[in-house]
């Protein structure tokens, strides 16, 4: 006989007091599909919290969504199974929350805070949790302030051309297999080389998405030691929809709670598509009118109270930031499609990845002409804005003359010359995954680059030198070079002579 | 089955069975079972006749009053629990084993007063256990 659990039970009987008190009930009337139809409770909220009793004498969340003359329309959001016709509803008077504080910190969550990596039960103290609500108005215009600090990916095409600044909504759009998940995971890993600012607290939210890959996600960032400032909020595809539509919304407050502890956070939607569709679902199964691509009429609010929560706030507000990076996955690169355009039109800019890119092996496989970034320039360092105000510009008259690539023979000097530099350029842009570089290194390399110090070296030699150009700099000029780049964010005149004074030498020792 | 409601049906029946006079409201109420007939809703039937009972009530001002007992309990105390209640209250009174012991009160489906020993053990190792 387990003595403990006796002398618990002991306790609770001699500790037991009978309160009777007149409840407000309701009665489940029609169950299906993880949606119960529920009567009485004519006075719940919106949103309400829900208890529905199961036979087991069990309570099973549900929250009230359609308030109907007579009924309830409510999602179920443990297994539905359970719920029967005649099942006794209890109202809660709140709405639905989550616990949230710094010891999720390196755990896997559903999206109700429950534990689901098999580390043990969360917050044994209730003084070191917080309850956030899901839903929570996003902050005001005045307790905000522009964005002024980059948040690096470590990947060079977006850092120089596409920053992020921390507190922006950065969507990463694109077909399926063109590497968007990639780049959230590479920006994830990424902040733990930021050090000349606090490593912001990441959180990936996983919507829809298989299970092995969440869990192959997860051992990447364990394996890269990201999972020491990494949330995981996940939903699979085998969750039901009302977790689905809920997870991003439970992963936007765990990134609440430390922008308001006046921490930085990083919160990745993956992906909003998948969280459109849950949505759809539900409400197609409450009976709400269907609308364009049969999803309900408030699908752009659905999205849009979601990202607006990713803030900068100003110092009185204690001057932490929610930055988020949504992401959406496109049919045939069907930009123009309803959700994608909402949530285009959300977000502060997009990255958008391109499948005949990535089949041709420019990995990231970024379209620069049609990726824009409206307020992260205003945080970019000013090391990279200066290495790298020309690049774009080279690029897009690359893209102009990329049609003749294949009569360049016959092209003038000066054509074959822009050519050969846009095909450079773009080579040294591209870049592993999982191996984001941290900002000084992306200055250096560009800088090379772009100062025409790699012109006229074979493509395919490109990448190599690449890494023994950085190799080179991190053994003889860490200190003189590379951390004053890291530190200060800065690109002097001196610094900018030592490091021409290093390529030469580099060049010369590499005989190029 | 039809697209009717029980409630619509409630609410077409009262107003129908209130403004006719006496002498011909029970003719009503057989037509009543013929429009169900008709519209194929006999197995919605039951629900349809609470659903019209309750609105009654309701338009009478009364409340809907369910006693669930544990076990069958003496007359005498039902009505002595009647007596708590006003003339136009509409009192259900049933057994229900599964409290356990004790009575739990509902009224109008939407008010508990649950003083049973289920739910008094549910309360109990609800909280840690």
């Amino acid at each position: 006989m387990n003595y403990d659990l006796v002398e618990k039970l002991k306790k609770e009987l001699q500790g037991y007091r009978n309160s009777v008190k007149l409840e407000k009930i309701g009665t489940v009337v029609e169950a299906g599909d993880g949606i119960a139809r529920v009567s009485g409770l004519t006075e719940a909220m919106s949103q309400e919290l829900l208890l529905i009793e199961n036979s087991r004498g069990e309570d099973i969340p549900a929250i009230a969504f359609n308030l109907e003359e007579s009924f309830i329309g409510a999602v179920v959001l443990d297994s539905a199974q359970s719920v029967s016709v005649g099942a006794k509803v209890k109202s809660t008077g709140r709405v639905l929350s989550i616990k949230v504080g710094k010891e999720l910190i390196g755990r896997v969550v559903d999206p109700l805070g429950r534990p689901i990596d098999d580390k043990g039960a969360l917050f044994h103290h209730p003084e070191d949790a917080d309850d956030y609500l899901l839903e929570r108005s996003a902050p005001s215009v005045v307790d905000r302030e522009s964005v002024n600090a980059p948040i690096q990916t470590g990947i060079k095409a977006i850092d120089a051309m596409i920053p992020i600044g921390r507190g922006q909504r950065e969507l990463i759009i694109g077909d399926r297999q063109t590497g968007k998940t990639a780049i959230a995971l590479d920006a994830i890993l990424n902040q733990k080389n930021d050090t000349a600012r606090k490593t912001p607290i990441c959180i990936y939210v996983a919507v829809g998405q298989k299970e092995s890959k969440v869990a192959k996600i997860v051992k990447v960032l364990e394996e890269a030691g990201a999972m020491k400032y990494t949330v995981v909020v996940s939903a699979p595809a085998s969750a039901p929809a009302s977790l689905q539509f809920l997870a991003p919304y439970a992963g936007c407050a765990i990134g609440e709670y430390f922008m308001d502890q006046g921490q930085d956070a990083l919160i990745v939607y993956d992906d909003l598509s998948k969280h459109a569709g849950a949505y759809r679902e539900l409400s197609l199964l409450l009976r709400r009118p269907p609308g364009r691509e049969a999803y309900p009429g408030d699908i752009f609010y659905l999205h849009s109270r979601l990202l607006e929560r990713a803030a900068k706030l100003d110092k009185k507000h204690g001057g932490g930031s929610l930055t988020a990076l949504p992401i959406i996955e496109t049919q045939l690169g069907d930009v123009s499609a309803y959700v994608p355009t909402n949530v285009i039109s959300i977000t502060d800019g997009q990255i958008y990845l391109e499948s005949q890119l990535f089949h041709q092996g420019v990995r990231p496989a970024v379209n620069v002409g049609l990726s824009v970034s409206r307020v992260g320039s205003a945080a970019q360092t000013k090391a990279m804005k200066k290495v790298a105000g020309k690049l774009r510009l080279e690029l897009a008259q690359f893209r102009e003359l990329a049609a003749f690539v294949q009569f360049a023979s016959d092209l003038d000097p000066e054509t074959k010359r822009r050519i050969e530099r846009g095909q450079l350029l773009t080579e040294i842009l591209k870049q592993n995954d999982r191996e984001p570089l941290p900002i000084e290194e992306e200055v250096v390399v560009l800088y090379a680059a772009l100062g025409g110090y790699f012109d006229g070296m074979p493509l395919q030699q490109i990448k190599e030198t690449e890494g023994k150009f950085i190799q080179y700099l991190r053994a003889l000029h860490k200190e003189t070079i590379l951390e004053p780049i890291q530190k200060t964010g800065e690109f002097t005149p001196d610094m900018e002579a030592m490091l021409k004074g290093a390529i030469e030498e580099f060049k010369r020792s590499e005989n190029l | 089955m039809s697209k009717l409601s029980p409630q619509m049906y409630a609410r077409a029946f009262a107003d129908v069975y209130e403004a006719a006079p006496e002498n011909v409201r029970n003719m009503f109420t057989k037509r009543l079972f013929d429009v169900i007939d008709k519209n194929g809703d006999w197995s919605r039937a039951e629900r349809i006749i609470r659903e019209i009972e309750r609105f009654i009530t309701k338009k009478q001002g009364g409340r809907e009053v369910q006693l669930e007992f544990a076990r069958p309990v003496p007359l005498a105390l039902i009505n002595e629990l009647k007596k708590r209640f006003r003339a136009v209250d509409r009192i259900d009174v049933s057994v229900n084993t599964s409290l356990v012991a004790g009575v739990r009160i509902v009224i109008d489906g939407e008010r508990e007063l649950d003083n049973s020993m289920a739910r008094k053990l549910k309360d109990m190792f609800k909280k840690e256990l």
